[in-house]
């Protein structure tokens, strides 16, 4: 009789004792922050609160993160899109966490948080006034970052102001709504509409100022079936000097000029898995056409989604966000597009802040 | 000592030996439906739904008790299977969206069918299991791993069936039953049921009704005590059937349930704030018809299910309406071949589609069967299934078989294989933006492997089941992107894993102790993908806990019964590279419940405590779930019988 009791023990034992060859607790190590002067700002799954904030120190040649997390021991937030250096602050646009995070640039510890719906790029006019273009609304807000208050907002004409350019004492405002085909410029401190220059294409989305003091404007939304396109505007007469369209559902983003702000390089980005029309772009200010093949191309199932030039030796920094599934990788090339370097950092990296 | 008795003393040990090697848990072919003492079984007929059943062969087959049931009749289906079965139910908030994933399996790799006919929303190919009141079904049935031959694409890893009533016909039977429910975070809830039949007539009946605030307190990011915002539900849900039985042979029935699910979203701790809400509204109608045989039965069913679902954010504000139809209608024969086969042909035809986008259609159709035998010699019953099915431009054939061996009176040896195939949903294929109208479809094979060891002695009754399974899916659909999100078809995941219940019971008196048991082991890792230096190769697909498990210890006297269950799950990666996890989680909970008969009336009070250990936790990431509370509720029920129902075999032990 206790046999058979010993064997029902036995048995009960042995099936709640599930056996695997896995340990179960993950094993990872979060390296401690050091201080260099290439953030790369990783905005995480969307809806999986990862957003992080990492480093790469070109002297020592290594990278580190989660820095934030590491200085503050709590999450930075969803969607981390961009991060702007005011003073001796960190101004970290938190887009689906409705908030901008204040780092100490030294410690990377909060010094304060500003609460405003869906922020997305921020530009500094001084040291009292900076703005903040934000996606839904048709606001762009202006904050105080000495005090971190939201001084006002401006509203503008359409929805989804995004990329910004501060041009003299001008503020040029991109708003990317599909039915948008203008940029709006305002006093940059009065928060007084001043200027709006037709583009005649929709959904502008990023602007940037040559060495020549004309700008550039990149627009389009191919998921809404607004097709995409490059134009050179001179801000002083208003006018539309060259404009180049992209072909088909090309879907150019994230421009950058160089240190001699004399090329411009973007990314085109494929969603579908396709290696056509997706990689690192570069074209010369003079260039009448679009490049036709990228100088670093994509392979499929990958797309990238950072870009940046540094603005000390000319390197390429590369962002591949992976799916934004994992973790993302970046890669360092020479202006020949040379590979250069490669390292793993947070999920989804998508903007570089080189600092000063 | 005899030599039988020395050789099933050697088989029990080999079988000891076996659960040491790491063999864990299964359950088996068995179905049993424990109440009390009494133990009910349905009697075999063609019934609409059941045919199915009977031909999985060799496969994992549970169905939930109807004390348990009665249990959890104030929470949703996927509360109740949380808490009692080896299933990781991944749950974003409390009351909020849930999905099941058995064995590894995604969302979408995971069917559920309530009387016969699929009910997943077809543009998303999941199930919402939240919005499953327990109180609208009957039966609650699980199928572990995938049987695409039977039940067609999107059946990898497992299905749900769902009831809602037993028909039955006979002069003078009626049963109605009120009951109301209340509990932590304001949680309130009502229903009615009945049913009515006579000699060639049978209608039934159900309305419900919930509203909860879950305004429960939660631990920020920064550790400070907060209470939940924005987390109201509210719904209401109504089932009806009418059954007719033409004469002898012909009956025809006709069931709809339909439901109304308002729910606010409350945000996650990396949101400053929700003003979002989600109404979800569903109407699920079937006819179907069966004639009898002399040696067998036909059946046909049509039915048309729709799903709304309306999500406002206020805040930003966004509004989306997404709308969806299925036309499912299935044919099909039963027949006896001699004494001891049995044949099913069925032809089942799906189309679905989204309203208002006339390319976002797919149309199915299959021819499909299975034959199974039963060799008595040999204590083994073995079937075999086929599918041949045209979807859109695209021919499938998915094959598979399975067989069981009773080795003796206490052991039984099953084993199952089959090819899984899942078809790209709408929303994969034509969502804007970010549709992928080129995916392919998922395809792979799976086998299983299980036993189950049932014996009496001592006073105690054992059954302890134990289960092997993998499965190799290749085209695997997982979606990608920041800006814009895209389905492609990028790795081959392996599945692989192990499961085991245990029950053991005991009666001394009119006290009845009962433990039982389960544990799932899942390793589910991307063995190859396209995505170029990919970090997921060789590690664990998210939200796919490795281990899981479940403990219920029972006691039951005379009208009384009090269970404790304890659940346990373990880490659960949020990313493909196993970058970021969440912890893994327990949690007891606490039921007792009363009921006394009084002629035809039965009074049932049950009063339960969840997260008895006020554990903070959450299913998915940043979605604290609520810490301990309680709910209780009272159910009067009358019930009538003339007659002994004609298709009901009650066996009392």
């Amino acid at each position: 009789m206790d046999r058979k009791i010993s064997e029902i023990l036995i048995l009960f034992v042995l099936s709640i004792a599930t056996i695997g060859c896995v340990k179960d607790k993950p094993t990872g190590t979060v390296v401690v922050s050091s201080t260099g002067n290439v953030y790369i700002v990783c905005e995480g799954n969307m809806g999986n609160g990862d957003g992080s904030l990492y480093n790469y120190n070109t002297t020592t040649d290594s990278a580190s993160g989660d820095l934030f997390g590491s200085a503050n021991n709590v999450p930075l937030g969803d969607v981390f899109q961009s991060m702007t250096g005011i003073g001796d602050s960190l101004f970290l646009c938190v887009n689906n966490s409705d908030k901008i995070v204040v780092l100490d640039v030294t410690t990377k510890k909060i010094a304060g948080t500003i609460s405003i719906l869906k922020p997305r790029y921020i530009v500094a006019v001084n040291k009292s006034l900076a703005y903040v273009s934000t996606l839904y609304s048709n606001k762009v807000y202006a904050i105080d970052p000495t005090t971190l208050e939201v001084k006002g907002a401006i509203e503008m004409p359409y929805n989804n102001s995004e990329g910004m350019l501060l041009q003299g004492g001008t503020l040029w405002i991109c708003n990317w709504d599909t039915s948008c085909t203008s940029i709006t410029g305002i006093d940059a401190l009065t928060g007084q509409k001043t200027r709006t220059i037709s583009i005649g294409k929709y959904a502008p989305h990023a602007i940037l100022a040559d060495k020549e003091g004309l700008l550039w404007v990149m627009s389009g939304n191919a998921a809404k079936g607004r097709s995409a396109a490059l134009s050179r505007i001179d801000p002083s007469t208003g006018l539309v000097v060259r404009q180049m369209d992209f072909a088909g559902i090309s879907d150019p983003v994230k421009p950058v000029f160089n240190r001699t702000k004399d090329t411009i390089w973007f990314i085109q980005v494929k969603y579908d898995g396709s290696d056509a029309d997706n990689g690192i772009y570069r074209m010369s200010i003079y260039d009448t056409m679009l490049p036709i093949a990228p100088l670093i191309k994509a392979s499929k199932y990958q797309y990238y989604w950072a870009l940046g030039i540094h603005p000390a030796n000319g390197s390429v920094y590369v962002g591949d966000p992976k799916g934004f599934v994992q973790k993302g990788q970046v890669s360092i090339y020479n202006t020949a597009g040379d590979l250069q370097k490669t390292f793993s950092v947070g999920v989804g990296p998508g903007q570089f802040y080189f600092d000063r | 000592m005899s030599q039988r008795l020395r050789h099933i003393k050697l088989v029990r040990s080999v079988m000891v030996v076996v659960c040491m090697l790491g063999v864990t848990q299964g359950r088996a072919q068995i179905k049993h439906d424990t109440l009390s003492d009494v133990q009910i079984r349905a009697k075999h007929k063609a019934a609409a739904g059941d045919d199915k059943k009977d031909f999985t062969t060799g496969q994992v087959l549970q169905t939930i008790d109807s004390a348990t049931m009665q249990q959890h009749s104030q929470q949703s289906v996927a509360t109740m299977i949380a808490q009692r079965l080896p299933v990781f139910v991944k749950a974003y908030s409390f009351n909020g969206l849930a999905t099941l994933n058995f064995r590894g399996s995604s969302a979408a790799q995971s069917q559920v069918f309530w009387n016969g006919i699929p009910i997943q929303n077809a543009a998303l190919g999941v199930a919402d299991i939240s919005a499953l009141p327990v109180l609208m079904v009957n039966n609650v049935s699980v199928v572990y791993g995938g049987s695409g031959a039977l039940y067609g694409s999107g059946n990898v890893g497992g299905a749900l069936l769902l009831q809602t009533d037993n028909t039955t016909f006979g002069a003078g039977q009626s049963k109605q039953s009120l009951s109301i429910g209340g509990g932590s975070f304001t949680q309130l809830s009502g229903a009615y049921k009945g049913c009515v039949s006579g000699e060639k007539w049978f209608a039934s009946g159900s309305i419900s009704a919930q509203h909860a605030m879950n305004e429960y307190k939660f631990s920020n990011s920064y550790g400070e005590t907060e209470r939940m915002p924005n987390g109201r539900v509210k719904s209401a849900a109504g089932t009806a059937t009418i059954a007719r039985k033409l004469n002898e042979k012909n009956t025809l029935k006709l069931s709809a349930w339909g439901q109304v699910y308002q729910r606010q979203i409350p945000p996650a701790l990396f949101e400053s704030q929700s003003k979002k809400t989600q109404t979800d509204q569903s109407l699920r109608a079937v006819a179907t018809w069966t004639k009898t045989l002399a040696s067998g039965g036909l059946y046909a069913r049509t039915s048309l299910v729709h799903d709304a679902t309306d999500f406002a954010d206020s805040v930003l504000p966004l509004y989306s309406t997404n709308a969806v139809y299925q036309y499912y209608q299935e044919a099909g024969w039963r027949q006896q071949i001699g004494k001891r086969s049995e044949l099913l042909l069925f032809a089942p035809v799906q189309i679905s589609w989204l309203q208002g986008n006339d390319t976002a259609v797919q149309r199915r159709a299959a021819l499909a069967g299975a034959f199974a035998t039963e060799v008595p010699a040999a204590r083994l019953r073995a079937s075999i299934q086929f599918r041949g099915e045209q979807i859109d431009e695209r021919r499938v054939f998915l094959p598979g078989a399975g067989v069981t061996v009773d080795v003796s009176e206490w052991l039984q040896l099953r084993a199952n294989a089959q090819r899984s195939y899942r078809v790209p949903t709408l929303n994969e294929l034509y969502y804007t933006p970010g549709g992928n109208p080129s995916l392919q479809p998922e395809e792979g094979w799976s086998e299983d492997a299980s036993y189950t060891v049932h014996f009496r002695t001592n006073g105690f009754t054992v059954k302890h089941e134990a289960g092997a399974f993998a499965r190799q899916m290749n085209n695997w659909i997982m979606w990608l992107g920041g800006a814009i999100w895209t389905p492609h078809n990028i790795a081959s995941v392996h599945s692989r894993g192990t499961e085991t219940e245990t029950q053991i019971s005991r009666e001394v008196g009119k006290t009845r102790l009962q433990l039982d048991v389960a544990s799932m082991y899942v390793l589910a890792t991307t063995q190859s993908s396209y995505i170029p230096g990919d970090g997921s190769i060789g590690k664990q697909i998210p939200y796919t806990p490795r281990y899981n498990g479940r403990a219920t210890l029972s006691c039951m006297w005379r009208m009384w019964r009090v269970s404790y269950n304890h659940t346990y799950t373990g880490y659960r990666f949020i990313t493909t590279d196993e970058s970021s996890w969440l912890a893994p989680y327990e949690t007891g909970n606490l039921y007792a419940s009363w009921a006394k008969s009084h002629h035809h009336y039965t009074y049932r009070f049950n009063v339960q405590v969840n997260n008895i250990w006020n554990a903070k936790y959450s299913v998915a990431g940043f979605r604290p779930m609520p810490g301990m509370n309680w709910l209780a509720g009272l159910a009067l029920e009358r019930q009538t019988s003339k007659n002994k129902p004609a298709d009901v075999l009650i066996d009392t032990k």
